[in-house]
């Protein structure tokens, strides 16, 4: 099977409030798949549902072909991925080792290799209460205890939020490494240039609907900023074509930003007598800036 | 950069590939742990002679021509001589932090180009005669050029003799201020 | 693990509801020595003022009476019915309010499963409790130099352990209703106000009501032989029990967190 993940018009609403509208989303098997969007944009929803913590107001999904709104189904779907949630708080009362017994009580897949080899690499003190850890800790073992569970499919909410750089290089690495075994990582976070570093295709959501679906090297392939020096008045409506997103008009300078057909703007530009035009390469944070503001 | 990569690659085969590797990196495996991986030692290896940096995905140029590009000059200046094995893809994936997809699409496109072959089971190794055929295709071109330039001052009028004195004077006076690579 | 879980989490409580349930077996084995004597002068007196209650001369006469009317009647069954709601709550809701509960919900476990085990759990150490004093009142009552038979405390225990069971259920029920850390303890607790104060003022007046006063279900007759436990009672209340376990778990079931 090569998609993992899809969905199919996934919706949530709350009272009046469509949190979720419309999610159309597919993740193919051994993808590194971004899944970004801005807070309260419907993403913890989105992940909520899919792991059966919520049920979908409409529309369905399956993970691993299992549908993920029917109970039992879930519950294999959970014994095949590995979530780590935004909230990365344990057991307070227990200590590493014994949540560690606990957790791996569910895996008969658990890699024990993968977990000392981890344990010693975060630096993770067996014997200590949980509570007495601290925030960075935490977020190291929620880690440990997905990355070691020996899943074929990982869901990543904010993995490393609140990690020192070192901390966040490993954990960057070890998501490579399991992507380099063929497991599958979905990875919602904030961390914009680092999600640029690993990851082989975007799906961005914002208001509760998917505003962005493409693999990363086709964006940051397509997407330009395009400057134009134009020495006669210049208004937006004269750049209103297919694939222009926004339009800045300062003084003689028109700045633009195209998702693609770059080449039918540089002509309108030239035809409009441009002195010079440019086109210059976007980072992913400044696409998905754009792409959020042109979805209003 | 030791301490850091430490323990990365769990995979040990040395004996495999022993006589694929400079001596500089056997050298530098007798002094490392024990625990030390043959993998990690390559990555490093490639790290520390500067082939292999980090990509900056920022810069406008795709990861994936950053690193072929970096390649490429590698192996054009010697620093990957030729039939040295390159990392495997899940080690500079794991090394340089960037999905496994941009390695394998870079060794796919370096393995069209003729840069680098990759064998089955074994890994990625620089060509034999790439740096050659390169050198050869560059004199190739050249060859033409001069063909039509010649062609063209002969039809000026111009003698053998005083073809390959102008050459001479030209050659000569534009000496390449940074010398040649 | 679950299990294992669950027995973590409610250790200390157990653990502090034990030594509770032992120093107060403790305490009325030892206080007997003492009360009788001035039960038999405050009696002998004859003063027409005192109050004299109708169980006195029972309690004089007979330790197994004093020890059921003290213990299995009243003061430790207040307690155990105290320990089985503190010992009960709990579960999604409660792990909802302390932030673990997206920890939980991503193993593979059903909520039913969830449900279960905490139950289970809740369920032994109540009874464990229960059965406490019928190991530690024969060997104390050794020092006053009373005998009590251990099969009777098991009976009694079970009796209260087996009719107490709906409280269990109604802890148990009422932390999947009440979001909080600590409400559904709360709300319990005021809610046993109903069957120790309401119904019993109204049972002291209307004889039938005793029936569903469940302190006095509870606590049985006070010499009880294993014919006359009565099982009915036991297997009505454990009807309800199941009946609001059922409805916590179709509750669990349709929780969205």
């Amino acid at each position: 099977m090569d998609t993992i993940l899809e969905t199919d018009k996934l919706s949530k609403r709350f009272g009046d409030f469509e949190a979720v509208s419309g999610l159309n989303l597919r993740v193919r098997k051994g993808s590194i798949c971004a899944f970004l969007g801005q807070n309260g944009a419907g993403k913890t929803t989105t992940l909520r549902m899919l792991l059966g913590m919520m049920r979908p107001s409409q529309g369905s999904g399956h993970i691993l072909g299992l549908r993920i709104d029917d109970e039992a189904e879930s519950v294999r779907i959970r014994e095949r991925v590995a979530f780590v949630a935004e909230d990365k708080r344990l057991y307070d009362y227990m200590t590493v080792r014994q949540i560690l017994r606990f957790t791996k009580s569910f895996f008969p897949g658990w890699r024990t290799d993968r977990e000392s080899d981890l344990l010693r690499r975060l630096d993770l003190p067996l014997g200590c209460k949980i509570r007495k850890l601290s925030k960075g800790m935490r977020t190291k073992l929620a880690l440990l205890l997905a990355f070691a569970r020996g899943s074929e499919f990982f869901i990543l909410d904010e993995p490393t939020e609140g990690l020192d750089p070192v901390a966040t290089e490993m954990v960057l690495q070890i998501v490579v490494s399991l992507a380099s075994d063929g497991v599958t990582v979905f990875v919602s976070s904030q961390q914009i240039a680092e999600i640029e570093q690993i990851a082989d295709h975007i799906l961005m959501i914002h208001k509760g609907k998917l505003v962005l679906d493409s693999p990363l090297d086709r964006i940051k392939d397509e997407y330009r900023q395009v400057q134009a020096v134009i020495h006669c008045p210049v208004q937006n409506c004269d750049f209103e074509l297919d694939g222009v997103e926004r339009v800045y008009v300062d003084g003689s300078t028109v700045s633009m930003i195209v998702s693609h057909n770059v080449d039918a703007v540089m002509d309108r530009a030239y035809k409009m007598n441009a002195v010079s035009v440019e086109v210059a390469p976007l980072t992913l944070k400044e696409i998905f800036l754009e792409t959020v503001k042109a979805s209003g | 950069m030791l301490t850091r990569s430490c323990d990365l690659f769990p995979a040990n085969r040395l004996s495999q590939i022993r006589h694929r590797l400079p001596r500089r990196i056997l050298n530098l495996k007798e002094a490392c742990p024990p625990a030390f991986a043959l993998d990690n030692v390559v990555a490093l290896y490639y790290i520390s002679a500067t082939v292999f940096r980090k990509p900056n995905p920022a810069s406008g140029i795709p990861i994936y021509l950053q690193i072929e590009e970096q390649i490429r000059h590698a192996i054009e200046t010697g620093a990957l001589a030729a039939g040295i094995q390159l990392p495997s893809i899940r080690s500079l994936a794991e090394t340089l932090v960037i999905n496994p997809h941009t390695v394998a699409r870079v060794y796919r496109d370096l393995e069209s180009e003729g840069a680098i072959e990759i064998r089955h089971g074994l890994g990625a190794f620089v060509a034999e005669a790439w740096r050659e055929r390169v050198r050869t295709d560059r004199m190739r071109s050249a060859q033409k050029l001069v063909r039509t330039v010649v062609r063209q001052l002969k039809a000026l009028g111009l003698e053998e003799d005083e073809i390959r004195r102008l050459v001479e004077a030209e050659s000569s006076e534009h000496e390449p201020v940074a010398g040649r690579r | 693990m679950l299990l294992y879980k669950a027995w973590v989490e409610s250790r200390w409580r157990f653990i502090c509801g034990a030594v509770a349930v032992t120093a107060l077996s403790i305490l009325f084995v030892r206080l007997h020595p003492i009360l009788i004597p001035q039960w038999r002068a405050g009696l002998a007196l004859q003063d027409p003022h005192a109050i004299k209650p109708r169980w006195l001369p029972l309690g004089i006469s007979d330790y197994r009476f004093y020890i059921w009317h003290f213990l299995f009647d009243f003061r430790l069954q207040n307690l155990w019915v105290l320990l089985a709601i503190v010992l009960s709550f709990g579960g999604l809701l409660r792990e909802h309010a302390n932030g673990t509960v997206t920890f939980s919900l991503s193993l593979p476990v059903t909520r039913n499963r969830w449900l279960l085990s905490r139950v289970l759990i809740a369920f032994l150490e109540t009874t464990a409790l229960a059965w406490i004093p019928a190991v530690v009142v024969p060997i104390a009552s050794v020092s006053v130099g009373q005998s009590y038979p251990i099969g009777q405390g098991l009976a009694h225990g079970l009796l209260m352990a087996g009719v107490g069971s709906i409280f269990v259920g109604l802890a148990a029920f009422l932390s999947l209703i009440l979001r909080g850390e600590y409400t559904p303890l709360v709300v319990t607790l005021a809610m046993l106000a109903v069957p120790y104060l309401v119904l019993q003022e109204w049972a002291r007046r209307v004889s039938c009501a005793r029936k569903i006063d469940i302190a006095h279900v509870m606590a049985g007759a006070w010499l009880l032989t294993w014919g006359d436990v009565p099982w009915l009672a036991i297997a009505m209340v454990c009807l309800l029990t199941v009946l609001l376990l059922g409805l916590a778990a179709r509750q669990g079931r349709r929780l969205e967190f």
